[in-house]
């Protein structure tokens, strides 16, 4: 499965994929530091699932997942972010995210929250 | 911890130091009264970041303070609460410890007794708008836990699940059947039937959703199955209901497992429970726009240098590439020569292709020196903050002003030169600008200006730091250095020289002696850092008007600007840095004198002279015909030397993997002919030869 990691952080990139394979997905992974970059790229990357921070310098994960959907993409879109307030998590499902998973996060929450996403 | 971890530690350590230096520029704008909301977001995610990943990495007590800094950070990019000045001074505070936790390692075992308290003025000040529904997200970070448990847990038999998605649902990637799984998983379907909505081929259409699931489940609370749809509800029409155990609504709803899979001719009449998702055939796609202010503000960029995106690599790997690139230039040098002494048809055109390399390593060369490069701004930053804090401890008004601030220097060297410029500022707001009194008194403006400037000059950067203060007094000078027993009595200086009397060891002017500057010490070893560097360090000032400091330093670390000078028939380098002149010796007064050896005049002064031949131990040949004059930590001494020969760019290879630190030499460098040359260090030559041991 392809998945695209979208966060700022370069250390946090890197726990999310360590935390993934721990988990036994099997995934290749595409990384881009900002929403504006994700968005440039998503063409090219064609992942099937999105995992994007939150808050970010120059576009921010739900401004970038309004634009992809505005185009009509369907790909699988999670938040994995440090707050997670109702008000956040009832914009990013209006906006058309499959879930949202909380920092810290765990191995558990990331099977959790998969599990209904991509099996 | 495993190593991987312990790795991604590291990353997130630095990244850490990105984000407390992007807090401060932010959060010193915000003092000076810009209350833009970009800066507060840009703050604000910096303050989130760190917070995210310390808690990721489990640095407790990092992620709580900043948490807290964030909730009152959140308040302002709402517009909830306007910037004032104590919030931002109580912020400033919480990042100075968080950068003193940050230093200490970052863990529990780094926590400062302070942060308790200072924790509790940011929740006072948090408090303090009265606004209560948006008090912190301490709540909101319980939320993670608890956010789908809205109905009471009830423990109830059995449920039917009626769930028809919309065209939405499919548009965002979701597949039911994962979500029938997962029922399936955390509880025991005792039926599941799937009908489609469409009544004939005529009604069909592929860009609809028709199929809907009809499932009852028993052992499983109802919040269980709602979370499962949490992120989905809006997108489907769903209803969970509890249902009697003996009004089953199901035709064979006892029966065990009951799948009924319908074709597009599905009956629809089997509707049972006519639920509200039983009533229309699809939904109409209403987009309904997400008011969120996080989206409103984090549209445009912040900063724009933010936008260049880098990659981390590690010193060594590029220090590796820059060695290999200067021997790719000797090689091409030697080349070079050899071409020249070739005799034979092809050597135009050999001689072309030579031509053609030397531009491509100089380019190339330039280009991976460029890496190592970084803007002086990142040395600049933290100025302003301790010009803040220094102002109003002196109660002293300042504008500090900035220029240049893109100018690039060796990552070395700018690392080197952060702490003698935080002394030099320091020193120019404590010594040189008077208070707000004095200033009045001597018809000045009340603020006072001190201005750093950096700016790129052949080959070599100069920065400047200027006050327009009360400037150096020399007599004052004068005579604190003959008390101290630094300037003989009978000894006659020129005002520049008095000057630079300042950088001397031990020396110190200040009435008192004050805890900002501190007693002298510093800058005698601010000389000598930049010495060290290779560079230089003036001052100019006039009485009354104020100080100019000016520092200059070479590029990079790696290259050097030689002069080239022939002792006993052997090549040495002189750095260029450190040459104020070239004299010839016959045309130069000289003579020897008991106490200090053999000195030479210069510029109405008297200069000791070191004999380079006889200083090396060369036996061979000499003429001995001109004086370098250089600059060694504020002395002046003459090099004799045979001849000058020239000057280029060399590049110094360290002598002490082979040899143990050579007195006298700085290191060597492989000339274009294959030769070595080495590179002679003023400092050390000085202070090794017999004149400053006569002095």
């Amino acid at each position: 499965m392809r998945v695209m990691i979208v966060d700022d952080s370069t250390s946090m990139r890197l726990i999310v994929k360590r935390t993934l394979k721990r988990v036994g997905y099997d995934m290749e992974f595409m990384e881009a530091d900002d929403g504006s970059v994700a968005y440039d790229k998503i063409g090219e990357y064609n992942p099937e699932l999105v995992l994007c921070d939150w808050n970010m310098p120059i576009m921010n994960g739900i401004d970038f997942l309004k634009a992809i959907r505005e185009e009509g993409n369907t790909v699988k879109f999670g938040f994995v972010t440090t707050e997670s307030t109702a008000e956040m998590r009832a914009a990013a499902k209006e906006a058309g995210a499959q879930f949202l998973i909380a920092k810290p996060f765990t191995e558990e929450s990331f099977e959790k929250a998969l599990r209904p996403v991509i099996g | 911890m495993d190593e991987e971890l312990e790795e991604f530690r590291a990353i997130f350590l630095d990244e850490c130091l990105e984000n407390i230096e992007l807090l401060e520029s932010g959060l010193m704008r915000m003092g000076e009264g810009d209350s833009d909301l970009d800066t507060v977001n840009e703050v604000f995610r910096a303050a989130h970041s760190i917070k995210g990943g310390a808690s990721t990495f489990g640095f407790n007590p990092m992620a709580e303070l900043t948490h807290h800094m964030e909730t009152l950070l959140d308040e302002m990019r709402a517009e909830r609460r306007p910037v004032v000045e104590e919030d931002v001074d109580l912020l400033l505070n919480a990042l100075d410890l968080l950068q003193t936790i940050l230093t200490a390692g970052g863990d529990d075992d780094s926590d400062h007794p302070d942060r308790a308290s200072v924790q509790v003025k940011l929740e006072k000040s948090v408090a303090n708008t009265g606004d209560i529904s948006n008090d912190s997200d301490a709540a909101a970070t319980k939320d993670v836990n608890t956010e789908v448990i809205d109905d009471a847990p009830t423990a109830i038999s059995k449920l039917l699940i009626q769930f028809l998605p919309k065209p939405e649902f499919y548009k965002r990637g979701n597949d039911p059947l994962l979500l029938i799984r997962e029922i399936a998983r955390i509880s025991s379907v005792e039926s599941l039937r799937v009908s489609s909505r469409c009544s004939d081929w005529a009604a069909f259409d592929p860009s609809e959703s028709f199929l809907e699931w009809v499932i009852q489940v028993s052992n499983v609370e109802k919040a269980d199955i709602l979370e499962i749809f949490e992120w989905v509800d809006t997108d489907c029409d769903l209803s969970v209901e509890e249902i009697p155990t003996e009004a089953l609504p199901i035709d064979k709803a006892q029966a065990p497992l009951n799948v009924e899979v319908s074709g597009l001719e599905a009956d629809k009449s089997k509707d049972v429970n006519a639920k509200d998702a039983n009533t229309k055939e699809s939904t109409p796609v209403t987009a309904q726009p997400t008011q969120n202010d996080s989206s409103k503000a984090a549209k445009k960029p912040a900063k724009p240098n933010q936008e260049t995106s880098s990659i981390r690599i590690a010193t060594d790997k590029i220090d590796h590439l820059i060695n290999l690139v200067g021997e790719l230039v000797i090689t091409q040098s030697m080349l070079s020569r050899v071409s020249d002494s070739i005799d034979d048809i092809d050597r135009d055109s050999l001689r072309e292709r030579v031509t053609d390399l030397e531009h491509n390593t100089r380019d190339l060369q330039e280009s991976v020196m460029q890496v190592r490069m970084l803007p002086i701004s990142s040395a600049f930053s933290r100025l302003p903050r301790l010009v803040r804090d220094l102002s109003k401890k002196l109660d002293k008004k300042v504008d500090l002003q900035l220029e240049g601030e893109t100018t690039e220097l060796d990552k070395t060297v700018l690392e080197r030169m952060i702490d003698p410029l935080v002394h030099l500022v320091r020193n120019g707001l404590d010594h040189g600008l008077e208070t707000t009194e004095e200033r009045i008194a001597a018809g000045k403006s009340e603020v006072g200006i001190l201005k750093l400037s950096a700016r790129q000059a052949s080959g070599s950067v100069v920065i400047e730091i200027k006050d327009d203060g009360k400037g150096i007094n020399p007599e004052r000078i004068l005579t604190l250095a003959r008390e101290r027993g630094i300037v003989g009595e009978d000894e006659e200086l020129s005002l520049e020289q008095i000057n630079q009397l300042i950088f001397a060891p031990g020396f110190s002017t200040a009435e008192e002696v004050s805890d900002v500057s501190g007693r002298g010490v510093g800058m005698d070893v601010v000389r000598r850092n930049i010495v060290d560097l290779g560079g230089r360090v003036t001052v100019h000032s006039e009485l009354g008007k104020g100080t100019l400091i000016e520092i200059k330093l070479p590029l990079s670390l790696a290259i050097l600007d030689g002069q080239l000078v022939s002792v006993a028939g052997e090549t040495y380098v002189i750095p260029i840095l450190s040459i104020i002149e070239t004299l010839e010796l016959t045309k130069t007064e000289h003579s020897t004198v008991p106490e200090r050896g053999e000195i030479c005049q210069f510029r109405g002064e008297y200069l000791s002279m070191i004999r380079m031949a006889s200083y090396f131990n060369h036996s061979g040949e000499k003429s001995e015909n001109l004086v370098v004059v250089v600059d060694t930590h504020g002395k002046r001494v003459g090099l004799v030397v045979d001849q000058v020969i020239g000057q280029q760019q060399v590049v110094i290879k360290p002598l002490d993997k082979n040899y143990k630190n050579v007195s006298g030499l700085a290191g060597a460098t492989i000339m274009s002919d294959g030769s070595v040359a080495l590179i002679m260090d003023p400092t050390s030559i000085y202070e090794s030869s017999y004149v400053a041991e006569a002095a």
